[in-house]
């Protein structure tokens, strides 16, 4: 087994507010492998977007980390900035949900897309240029020439999410983290970026973590998947695992609430009872034992350890979903 | 029989439709030009039925909504609500006939006024109407009831308390308290989370139930108009391109469109996560069109025919339309409606 490329231990990030601390990343350990695509995925509210956030040193305001998080085995939370300058945009990639808002609406493609190549490779302006046209050509961006002189503005959310990609990939970073990149997207214009994204991680063999509300982006496009929930780790495993034989009953409960393409008309979906715990005050326990209809007093005791269910698969649960599960439930939630 | 005129309406059932819109165009002006929103798109919904209206952004689908309540002006078009033609009606009788035609959107809580409680949002269309203090009371008990807020402590928190399922919970008991026919929704659980939306998804299945309610429901998302609908209208670009029978269109779309969108929907199941080929391109600007079917430049089977001559919409099978003059093959027998379960989405070939 390689070296991890980014290996997150015990994190935690605390964000004050008035009415107290929000624990929005609780105890979180992961790690991406070299080459390796991670899908993070998670309602709102259960930490994905700040896990990536705390990763990527862009903390909210009086937001307070703990834990440790390694990339090529050096601290990202201890490395003195001049150094994590560096690291960014180099060898780490990010892409967002909106990228109307990522891309300076009053600066050009090409400068938007070249500035970190001349600063991080120390290449000339001409030569930034050449590189800028083949690396819209390969995020499939129309014309390329042409583009680089458009402004934001003049694009379609496909586009500029395209041009965002190609800005993320123009150092050649070792890990890129796309933070619900097509969540503004419609569903024709998100199945391009995504096909896109996986396309790029595999023939580039670039890490990716794909964090996603959506379950179903993630499945066809990662190797391994975490789930979190307010917060915590819930589930983590091999993608096509998880998704086949989920068995912490979050992970579980929400893909029996997902409809699908398949659903009989009319017929009830089986929903999770209740909403999202105060993220200032969760539950003692397990952060999901008031919504779950297997909780026993147990769970509200003590947070559940991550334990291991199978070669790489790994869960917070004290009553896990048997492998009779899908006879259990009829099995509606696989769409067959 | 309605003839078939502009775009079509050969998928109009007639007289016994609670709601019928034929022809229907809303023009939006802007600095750039016009813009055709809704363009000759034709529709009826059956008593007690529920019409799901799916398509990306820029298809109409919100606007044709508006439209229904005239929210949006009408450019030309007929819009018949029982035996009264919208488009005709003068404002103060428009005002009456909203109460038997009420909307939900996307955003519950931006919908309703932060500062006031629970109690009095709920039946401020009874308030406006004139009731007595009792009468709304008591309407409120029953709204709140039905949509499971029966809570006392839910009465008087304000709006800006509630979390989006709950704010959505109170849009609904507030379009309810009115009794209305018709209940328009807007892409009601877009900005809800998986596990809410299913809350959501239900109870307007158990409203329409208990109530006897028509339902006009809006959404990009395929799955969860699938659940809901007993006719779904496929719209892309202003127009309508299939109609039909949720099982039919959706185990055997006749429109490539459709193919197309229900190929794009992320599957947990399949290897690379989809069951067909990607659609290609944008979405063309709106401000000019293609001519022809405005799906065409993005279309695997376009030819000359569909630029020059804009397809009709028509019969492909018993019970499914669609506006395209190379549509796909589908069996001659539609899927038994009903809702079992059926291989939605075959393996696309190539």
């Amino acid at each position: 087994m390689t070296e991890p490329l980014l290996e997150v231990s015990h994190l935690h990030m605390h964000i004050g507010t008035a009415r107290g601390a929000v624990r929005a990343v609780d105890d979180v350990s992961l790690s991406i492998h070299p080459g390796q695509a991670l899908g993070v995925v998670g309602e709102s509210g259960s930490g994905k977007s700040m896990l990536a956030r705390a990763i990527m040193g862009l903390l909210p305001a009086r937001a307070a980390r703990s834990g440790s998080i390694l990339f090529k085995g050096r601290d990202l939370m201890t490395m003195p900035v001049k150094e994590q300058r560096d690291l960014w945009g180099k060898q780490i990639g990010m892409v967002f949900q909106d990228p109307g808002r990522s891309l300076n609406p009053v600066v050009r493609v090409e400068r938007q897309l070249t500035e970190g190549m001349r600063r991080h490779l120390g290449i000339s302006r001409s030569e930034a240029r050449t590189r800028a046209v083949r690396l819209l050509d390969e995020v499939g961006v129309p014309d390329p020439e042409k583009r680089l002189g458009n402004y934001p503005h003049q694009m379609s959310g496909g586009m500029r999410q395209r041009v965002m990609l190609a800005i993320a990939l123009a150092c050649e970073p070792d890990l890129l983290i796309a933070d619900e990149p097509t969540t503004a997207l419609d569903v024709t214009i998100q199945r391009q970026i995504l096909d896109l994204l996986r396309r790029v991680q595999t023939s580039r063999g670039m890490a990716m973590m794909l964090i996603s509300h959506d379950l179903s982006v993630v499945a066809g496009r990662t190797d391994r998947v975490a789930v979190m929930y307010a917060g915590r780790l819930a589930e983590t495993g091999s993608t096509r695992e998880v998704f086949a034989d989920p068995r912490h009953r979050y992970t579980h409960a929400l893909l029996d609430a997902t409809p699908t393409l398949t659903q009989a008309r009319h017929s009830r979906l089986r929903v999770i009872e209740g909403s999202l715990p105060d993220p200032t005050a969760p539950p003692k326990g397990c952060r999901f034992h008031l919504r779950c209809l297997a909780a026993t007093d147990a769970c509200a005791a003590d947070q559940p350890p991550m334990e291991s269910v199978g070669t790489d698969h790994r869960i917070a649960c004290l009553h896990p979903v048997g492998s009779t599960a899908l006879v259990e439930t009829g099995g509606a939630h696989r769409g067959r | 029989m309605p003839t078939v005129a502009g775009s079509g309406a050969a998928h109009l059932r007639g007289e016994e439709a609670l709601l019928s819109v034929e022809d229907l165009v809303v023009e939006y002006r802007t600095s750039a030009g016009v813009v055709q929103a809704v363009s000759k798109v034709s529709f009826d919904v059956l008593p007690g039925e529920t019409l799901g209206i799916v398509g990306e952004s820029g298809c109409g689908k919100s606007t044709t909504g508006r439209a229904v309540l005239r929210l949006d002006t009408i450019t030309s078009g007929r819009i018949r609500f029982r035996d009264r033609a919208i488009e005709q009606l003068g404002d103060r009788d428009m005002r009456a006939l909203r109460r038997e035609m009420q909307m939900i959107f996307q955003d519950p809580i931006g919908s309703l006024n932060p500062r006031r409680p629970v109690r009095e949002l709920v039946v401020e269309g009874l308030a406006v109407a004139g009731a007595s203090k009792k009468a709304q009371e008591e309407a409120a008990g029953r709204v709140l009831a039905a949509v499971g807020l029966a809570d006392e402590r839910f009465r008087d928190l304000r709006a800006r308390r509630l979390s989006g399922g709950q704010a959505q919970r109170v849009a609904i008991a507030r379009a309810l308290a009115v009794e209305p026919q018709l209940l328009i929704c807007d892409e009601p659980v877009s900005a809800l989370d998986v596990s809410v939306q299913a809350q959501i998804l239900n109870l307007v299945e158990d409203l329409k139930r208990d109530l006897g309610l028509t339902v006009v429901f809006i959404a990009h998302d395929l799955s969860v108009v699938r659940t809901v609908s007993d006719r779904v209208m496929v719209m892309y670009l202003g127009k309508v391109c299939e109609y039909g029978e949720p099982e039919s269109v959706y185990a055997h779309p006749a429109h490539p469109y459709t193919r197309a969108l229900l190929d794009s929907v992320p599957q947990p199941d399949t290897v690379d996560g989809f069951s067909g080929p990607a659609l290609e391109g944008d979405l063309p600007s709106p401000l000019s069109p293609p001519s022809g079917c405005r799906f065409r430049t993005r279309c695997p089977r376009a030819d000359e025919q569909c630029a020059t001559e804009e397809p009709q919409v028509r019969e492909i099978r018993q019970g499914q339309f669609a506006a395209c003059h190379h549509p796909l093959p589908v069996p001659d027998v539609p899927v038994a409606s009903g809702g079992a379960a059926v291989p939605a989405v075959p393996v696309a070939a190539g």
